[in-house]
């Protein structure tokens, strides 16, 4: 079969909002772009079903704007990057704006001026309701008028270089993608790309994201980018109700003041995290409920009966599905409680991708990240309530301002056409040969490995270990037999290979970690060590090898505004003695 | 899931296909024995259906019928009461 050849200033990987806004700036810049995305631009990852954005609601200037830094640096444990927060802030005001001028429709109050409130993870900080679908709808009108050439269904497999070699030590050239239902090859040369893949999940059918499964990432790393924050690619959520279904918007339903009660009806959330109590993050009230169940008081519940009627009209007004879902099961909200199914996994749920500049660059020449898709250096570890979508419109921003200045300034790089042959062969091997295994039979073998609790819960350096031997002997004698009966199957079988692969990398990072923090909590190191562990993990595949080379980043905190205390800081999840550490406690 | 499609409904137009994230829906032309018959939506990949109801919201005659009870294997498990 032909390849499709196409060339342009700027290849936008990934069409969420983030690339969206990327695409746009980049084109408003002159720059020739095009954007390819896996699915259908406003149909396409987290943010058709986010349901707040965070948007101050003024210009944040002076003291206060040291207030609204502090609460990301808190919220974060000291680690997001606040020259980042600092950019953050003021820029998700400028984004927001332009919005707002395109029509994209923020909750308002009766008298029609913007209707902010806060979610989790800020008491300042504020967000706006919004339905992302209906934003995303908006930006899609405004991509086909600046004449983004949009290529959809196609997924990008493998990232070209310069130089034909990955990892690389040349200058990004280009992208292989191949159609999802047709397996026709795409073959993008573009001096400029900019990732915006959002996150890697494991097929929890949550966020309703199961196509975000990190062939970006993985693309990414092949070539040689630097990644941060992997040690955190811990997921973790609360809303599997009643052991039957999910919903989305679990920010919202914090932020119009929901309770987390156990079996004798205490609000437990205030015991394990006294700064944001019930509007902690994702990770710490799934690990809180878990401590509870383990300590027999469980089983814990979503307790919606004391909220307003008005408050409850605003959850559903822009998250519809909580209603509907509501309704199907029979549940009302203002007599009845939600069980809560807490689970952790091994995916994106603050930090974990491409390492990125102020400008959204990553250390390959020409290939920018932007979105969920990287180490979300404002967060790093941290509270992630509504923190994504407005990050990734700035930093897709950034990457589409700078990606298209560097553009004007190189030659077309060249493609290597053994580079981009490598790359379609490897895409189609589980067509070649008729064999056993399917994707799903690998999802479910990954998914046995990584729930065993010893390692989901309560990690220590031995666990870990076994858990990455079992992972990489599914990447050896399992991932040779998939086989794909179709291209649908096909790209089935490329989503799981490229997860595992992640999967195994973020396992590494996690026994570099040395202390517990944020996502990463570690059986054998159950304290926060403020005097050692200040810094980021910086990992990046250095030559042909599988395994990764680890470097620390150290924070400067002597020039930021917000210094975190020193010390330990014991955390607060329960360790049960049948999962004590193999070897003695590090005190 | 998706728990029903009304084939009589149906009129073939494709909106659907294109909005599912997971690729689950296909167009086949079916006929006799069946009681409708033209180009109609099916559902080809059950298993990968997350419930996200984008191919209900964008079918414009409404025939498409999605409950968020998930039939699917979930690859991990939840931390209720034992461990």
């Amino acid at each position: 079969m032909n390849r499709v050849e196409l060339s342009c200033d700027v290849l936008v990987v990934g069409g969420g909002i983030g690339g969206a806004r990327a695409a746009l700036k980049a084109a408003e810049s002159g720059a020739k772009v095009i954007l390819v995305e896996k699915a259908r631009v406003s149909r396409a990852g987290p943010m058709t079903y986010v349901h707040s954005q965070f948007a101050p609601n003024k210009r944040v200037e002076g003291d206060e704007l040291n207030d609204w830094i502090k609460e990301f640096a808190v919220g974060s444990n000291f680690l997001a990057d606040q020259d980042w927060v600092e950019q953050y802030i003021r820029e998700a005001y400028d984004r927001t704006n332009e919005q707002i001028d395109w029509g994209v429709p923020y909750s308002r109050n009766e008298d029609g001026s913007l209707k902010y409130v806060t979610v989790r993870g800020h008491n300042l900080g504020t967000t706006l309701g919004v339905d992302g679908r209906v934003c995303m709808e908006i930006l899609r009108r405004r991509l086909k008028a600046a004449r983004v050439k949009l290529v959809e269904k196609v997924a990008v497999v493998d990232l070209l270089t310069s130089d034909g070699l990955r990892p690389t030590r040349g200058h990004i050239s280009g992208a292989v993608g191949v159609e999802i239902r047709t397996g026709q090859v795409f073959v993008f040369q573009s001096k400029t790309v900019i990732l915006n893949v959002g996150p890697f999940y494991p097929k929890i059918h949550y966020a309703f994201s199961d196509h975000c499964t990190g062939e970006g990432h993985a693309a990414a790393w092949r070539i040689g980018t630097k990644f941060a924050g992997m040690e955190f690619a811990q997921f973790a959520a609360w809303s599997y109700f009643n052991n039957q279904f999910f919903t989305p918007g679990q920010a919202k339903i914090q932020g119009i003041g929901a309770h987390f009660i156990n079996r004798s009806g205490e609000r437990f959330m205030l015991r394990y995290d006294p700064v944001w109590g019930e509007k902690s993050g994702l990770f710490q009230i799934a690990r809180a409920i878990i401590t509870e169940n383990i300590e027999g008081r469980g089983p814990c519940y979503l307790d919606l009966r004391h909220v307003s009627d008005e408050d409850m009209n605003l959850l559903y007004e822009v998250s519809p599905t909580v209603e509907r879902a509501f309704k199907e099961f029979g549940i009302d909200p203002s007599k009845d409680l939600l069980e809560l199914g807490p689970f952790v996994t091994i995916g994106t749920l603050s930090s974990s991708g491409p390492d990125i500049d102020l400008n959204s660059a990553t250390n390959i020449p020409g290939l920018y990240a932007a979105g969920y898709g990287t180490s979300c250096p404002h967060l790093m570890s941290g509270i992630s309530g509504s923190g994504i979508s407005s990050f990734s419109a700035v930093g897709g921003y950034r990457a589409g301002e700078h990606a298209a200045q560097l553009a004007t300034d190189i030659e077309m790089p060249k493609v290597h056409q053994e580079q981009v042959d490598g790359s379609v062969s490897e895409y189609f091997k589980p067509m070649k040969k008729l064999r056993q295994v399917r994707a799903s039979d690998v999802w479910m073998r990954i998914g046995e490995i990584t729930s065993e609790p010893g390692f989901a819960l309560f990690k220590t350096e031995k666990r870990i270990r076994n858990v990455i031997s079992e992972l990489e002997e599914v990447r050896k004698s399992l991932i040779p037999k998939m086989y794909a009966p179709d291209f649908h199957e096909l790209e089935k079988a490329s989503e799981v290979r490229n997860y595992l692969d992640m999967a195994i990398l973020a396992c590494y990072a996690m026994i570099e970690r040395k202390e517990s923090r944020g996502e990463l909590f570690r059986a054998d190191f159950p304290f926060a060590d403020n005097d050692n562990w200040l810094k980021w993990l910086i990992v990046q595949r250095q030559n042909d090898s599988e395994s990764p080379v680890f470097t620390v980043r150290e924070l400067p905190f002597d020039r930021w505004p917000i210094k975190p205390p020193k010390g330990r800081q014991p955390s607060p999840y329960t360790v049960p003695e049948r999962f004590a550490p193999e070897t003695q406690t590090h005190d | 899931m998706i728990e029903h499609i009304d084939l009589e409904l149906c009129d073939g137009c494709n909106v659907c296909i294109d909005s599912c994230p997971t690729d689950v829906l296909r167009l086949v032309e079916i006929g006799e024995p069946w009681d409708v018959s033209g180009w109609k939506v099916v559902v080809a990949y059950p298993n990968e259906c997350h419930s996200c109801r984008l191919c209900a919201i964008d079918c414009h005659v409404d025939a498409i019928d999605v409950s968020h009870e998930l039939h699917i294997p979930i690859p991990f498990v939840t931390y209720t009461e034992n461990i």
